[in-house]
Formats: structure tokens, sequence, C-alpha cells
């Protein structure tokens, strides 16, 4: 197994609830003062590498217009750690390439790190939650078109490598692609799709892409790996797919003590709880189907966002969950590899491990203690070879 | 709820290109398009009825709106101008009289641009579809940024008419959805607007009323005075007691003005 360090690295010095609409979209910019911007910048660029030190991989997302994630650019914050980092696998979860103006020029930035960084780019595409839609000023209708071209271009360019080539698709238009430089990794850098629909999961496993899930714990995350294999079936591949190709995302926060990892997660749980985001960013009219709109017009919400519905999150019920592994290091195993045997497997865990009001020292000590005392347990699972178990139940 | 109950019998489908259009035919005397608005699921039946009395109407169900699916290659307003255009051929209605609500006013404008000549004239409520303020403002007040209750209080003159969605059961609601989805695709960027029709809109010399609800949350007087001074011939009316949403709040008066308009013209459409 893999894992990948992660924050949002959030800007958390937030006036109350009460005082304010929105933490997205809306939130004034006269809130971020930039000296302590500009402090939180290095001190999350410090536990990345310290991250990369202790041989863990690093992850990084990109949101718009919020203080919940100061990286506006993930190729930027990518940019450094392509330069400062050794040996982690980077990875960016992900590129919002539905809302993203020019997809060639993501297939340049993500060339450029993948050169950088000498090959350690893991390439991330998402269509992005759906509070980006009012940042991006993207029609909110068909999305999941837009990502597939915006894909498909920027794929071409990357491995097509004798001179231009025109490309006249329904929402992107060139007459001359050529893009230098090319990737390092050939054909081109692994490609991550990061989702919580088994729809999209099974996009993903028909082109033998890592699929992503996030926090959508014990009960959805079997569908999405059984809908990825569905996928990998109908891309004409037979048997379970490998481990590798799966990645699940959680809240991990390793304690000496049992109750030092669960102090740690209760700060984690920051990440849940400041989501104050009225209806109309959360749910804008063609981000879903109209069946799936018109249940949540009835103030019924689909499964994982009733988490993300300013409701105060419960740590035993996140844990019970799947969506927080939190404690001392073998109790951070035991959930871990407890979650792992249920929902048959994943090669690749993505750790966010820092996330609010959680200082440096905190965060330092959650990193070090999962690298050293739970890390090398879970590179037994999941290694090369394992495939996933299709006999859980979905 | 205003849209409950098509008019029975007067609910006719033709294929027109690649589209199966659905429209009702109700009513007798000189031909009227009624055009309706995107807030609702079908043209409503007793703005139809009202309208009949006086009139043959044919009034389209937009594709994308109500419960039919959207033709994946539309794009635009301009996209149903030529579908209706094409309806008004196969029907063989060489002159019609149209009058429009809200996006039916705008899709109006887009097909009278084209061939004003098959207009006698325009009743265009509520109409969007036009910027004439600065960059720096929106002309039109985001309706993708606000709830669904400051939104109904901007459309409807009366809160009590406001439909309650708690009560709409779930075939409504996911039809609901469907004319949120397809008017956010229409509507999105540029916003409410189409930055050509400023330019087009002087080959509409036929008469055009536009008519603005005096409790219009959405559009002001001043824009709706604006978008009168682009169009060759036309002039402003305001309806009291009525918001955007005209022909749901005031439907006779709404039909009445119609038909005094329509009757009146300087070459009054012919009676049947």
């Amino acid at each position: 197994m893999k894992a990948f360090y992660f924050t949002e690295a959030a800007y958390p010095y937030l006036p109350p609830e009460t005082e304010y609409e929105s933490v997205r979209v809306t939130m004034p910019n006269r809130i971020f003062d930039p000296k302590v911007g500009a402090d939180l910048y290095h001190r999350f660029m410090d536990e990345w590498l310290l991250a990369d030190d202790e041989g863990l991989n690093v992850m990084v997302n990109e949101h718009h217009q919020t203080p919940t994630c100061l990286n506006a650019s993930g190729p930027i914050t990518l940019a450094v750690l392509a330069r400062e980092t050794r040996n982690a696998r980077l990875l960016i979860l992900g590129n919002p390439i539905s809302n993203r103006d020019q997809p060639l020029r993501v297939a340049e930035e993500m060339a450029m790190i993948d050169c950088f960084s000498r090959g350690r780019l893991e390439c991330g595409f998402v269509k992005g939650v759906p509070y980006e839609i009012a940042a991006a000023n993207r029609v909110p209708v068909r999305l999941n078109d837009r990502l597939w071209e915006a894909h498909d271009l920027i794929v071409k360019a990357w491995t097509q490598h004798d001179g231009p080539f025109s490309f006249e698709g329904k929402f992107f238009h060139h007459r001359m692609v050529n893009v230098w430089p090319r990737p390092y990794q050939q054909p081109h850098p692994p490609v991550w799709i990061a989702t919580l629909s088994a729809q999209s999961a099974e996009e993903a496993g028909r082109r033998g892409y890592v699929v992503a899930t996030f926090l959508a714990g014990y009960k959805d995350t079997p569908k999405i790996w059984q809908g990825y294999q569905r996928g990998w079936e109908a891309g004409g591949r037979t048997g379970p797919c490998p481990l590798d190709r799966l990645a699940y995302t959680a809240m991990i926060y390793t304690g000496e003590t049992d109750a030092e990892g669960r102090a740690g997660a209760e700060k984690l749980l920051w990440y849940l709880a400041q989501n104050k985001v009225p209806e109309y960013f959360k749910n804008p009219p063609g981000y879903l189907a109209p069946q799936a709109r018109g249940a949540i017009m009835r103030t019924q919400p689909l499964g994982y966002r009733m988490r993300m519905q300013n409701k105060v999150p419960n740590l035993d019920e996140e844990i019970a969950n799947g969506a927080v592994f939190c404690g001392s290091p073998d109790t951070v195993y035991k959930q871990i590899k407890t979650f792992y045997d249920k929902v048959g497997g994943m090669g690749n865990l993505l750790l966010m491990g820092q996330a609010g009001l959680m200082e440096h020292e905190e965060t330092v000590r959650g990193i070090k203690l999962f690298a050293r005392e739970v890390y090398p347990r879970l590179k037994e699972l999941g290694v090369q070879g394992q495939h996933l178990d299709l006999s859980v139940a979905a | 709820m205003e849209n409950a109950g098509l008019v029975s019998g007067g609910l006719a489908r033709l294929r027109v290109g690649s589209v199966d259009l659905d429209y009702v035919r109700i009513g007798s005397g000189p031909s009227l398009l009624y055009l309706d608005d995107a807030f609702g699921t079908a043209p409503s039946a007793e703005t139809l009825a009202i309208l009949g009395e006086k009139f043959s109407v044919i009034a389209p169900h937009h594709p994308g709106f109500g419960t039919s699916p959207l033709p994946n290659w539309i794009t635009s307003t301009d996209d149903y101008a030529y579908l209706y255009l094409a309806l008004l051929d196969a029907l063989g209605e060489e002159s019609v009289f149209i009058a429009g609500v809200s996006l039916g006013s705008w899709i109006a404008l887009q097909m009278a641009i084209k061939c004003p000549e098959r207009f006698t004239g325009f009743i265009l409520a509520s109409p969007i579809g036009v910027k004439t303020g600065s960059r720096d403002a929106l002309d039109i007040p985001d309706i993708y940024a606000m709830t669904y209750e400051a939104l109904s209080a901007l459309l409807y003159h009366d809160p009590a008419t406001v439909p309650d969605r708690a009560e709409c059961d779930e075939e409504e609601l996911v039809a609901l959805a469907r004319n949120e989805e397809s008017f956010a695709l229409l509507s999105w960027e540029p916003y409410m607007h189409d930055p050509k029709l400023p330019h087009r809109l002087n080959r509409v010399r036929q008469p055009v009323v536009l008519v603005r609800g005096a409790s219009d949350g959405l559009l002001t007087d001043s824009y709706v005075q604006s978008l009168s001074r682009l169009l060759p011939n036309s002039s402003v009316k305001t309806l009291d007691s009525a918001g955007h949403r005209i022909q749901v709040d005031q439907p006779v008066a709404f039909g009445a003005m119609i038909a005094d308009f329509a009757c009146n013209l300087e070459t009054p459409v012919a009676s049947a």
C-alpha cells in the first residue's frame, strides 16, 4: 500500500459562523491577513517536505474562493514540491478540468511538473465540487462531457510527438497543438480520477486509471470499487482489478496513545464542520441529474453529502463510518485493516493529516508516528499483485 | 398549482428536424404564438384558455423543460428560435402575433430578428435577453446565487401564490430540476443576455409592447425602458399587482392586454 500525506491547507482564522452566509465563494478576502497567510503557506510546505523525509508520498488539491483551501492553484504548490522533495510521488487530486478554460495549459503544467520532479507526478483530474461552479463561472450543465473532452485533449497533447495536430471538439477548439515540454513519464504520468460516483469510477476503470474516493466510508466505498471493476472488465480485462488502482481518502491522526490520537482527530473534524454553504452553491442546476436534484429539493440529502450539510460531526460516528482512523499506532493500524478487509482492499491510502486549527507541532507528531509506526505494517497490504476482493458484498 | 392539468385534447406532437416538439393548439381566431417562461413546467392551462377565447393559440412546450429531455445540440435561445420558426413553417403559419413571457420574450426577439416579416406584432412581457448597463454591475440579479424563497419574492407579486416545493410530488420536482438545468444552460454566460441582440433589434419594425409587472423584482423599469429604446417601434406598459411571472399573477389582465393590442394594430391581425 502507498500512503500519501495531504492537507487542504486552510486559513482557519475565521469569524463565528453566525457572522457569515457562506464559508465558500463569498467570504470576503479582507479576512485573509497576508502575513499570516504567508506563514501558513510555508508551514504547510514544511509539513509536506517532512512527509517526504519520513518516506510518505504527498498529495495536494485545489479550491477557489475559500479559506478552507489556500491552494487556488494546485500546480503552483506542486511546482515547489517538485523541486524540494526527493522521493515522494507527487499527487494532485486534482486538476479541475471541467472548470478550467484551457486543457492545454493543464497539459503543459503537468508536463513541466513531471520533468521538474523527474517522473514523480501522479496526475489527478476532477470535476470539482459544486461550490467551485460559482467561482469558475462554468455553466454546471454537461460537466462530465466537458471533463472527458478536456481529458482526451490533454492525453493526446502528451502522447503525440510528431508535430502539430488539430482538435475541434464540442467544448475546445485548436488548430495547432504541439505541447512543449512532453512528460518525463512515458507514455504519460499515471492518471487518477477522484469521484464519489460509481459511474465515474466505471469510466476510470474502463481506462485503467486509478480511482480515488473521499471519505466514502464503509457504506459507499464498495459501490465505487464495484463500479470501477465493471469498467475494468468493460475495458477488455479479465479478473479483479489490481489494488493499486484503488485509492481511499480518510482523516487520519496517529498519537502516542488513543487519547492523543482522538484529540488530533477531533481537530481534523474542522474540515467537516466548517462547511456552512447555502443550497444554491451546494446544488447548482445541472451539477446532478434532475432525478438526484429533485430528491435534494425535498431536503433529502444524498449519503455522504449529509455529513457536509452544516451538521456537527461526531468523532465516534465518523470512525464507525470509516471516514476517520485515529488513536495509537496499533489502533490506527487495526482500523485501517478492518476497513481494508471490509471493502475488498485498496492499494493507496490518502491521509488528511492536518486540518483547521491543528498547529505545526501536533501535525508533525502525527506525520512521524504514522510514517514510523503504522506505514511499515500497511506496506504488507495491497502490494503489487494483490487484487480487489470481489467476494465483498456491495 | 397553476401548472396542474394540461389542456386536454389540445396537445399535439410534431417532428421538427431532430426534435419531437410538443405544443398546445387551442382556441379560434387569428394565430398567436405563445412562448412561456422557464419557471413553470408547462404553459398554464388558465393562460391558454383565456388566450384561446380570442386567438388560435400555438403554445410549444420548450424542449428541456417540464418532462421533455434537452436535445444535446441545444445551447442557446437562438436554437429555440429556429425550432419554433420550423414549427410555424410546418403548420403553414405565414403571419402570426407573438406573446412571450421572460424566456419566451427572449426567444421571440431571436425569432423576430431573423424574419420580422413573419410577425404582425409582439407583446413581450418580463423581457430578458439584452444587457444595456455597464460591465461593473449585473442588469438582472443573479438568480443562481439566491435561495428559492428569495427568487420567488422577485418572481411573484403575492407571496401566498408561490408554489411550495414541500408540496410537490417527486415527478414535479424532477421537472423543476430539469427546468433549472436547461435555463442555466441558456442563461449562464453571458448572464441572461445575448450581446448581439442590441445590434440586431433595429430590424424589428413591427409594433412591440414591452410589459413589466409593477412588482417585478428581476427587471427594473429603467432596464425595460432601455430595451424599448433599442426597438424602432415599441412602447412600455406596466401591469399592476404582477411580478415577473405576469401570466401567473394576472392571467386575465394579461390576456386582455394581448387581445386589445393584437386586435388594434395599425395593420390589425385578420379575423378568422
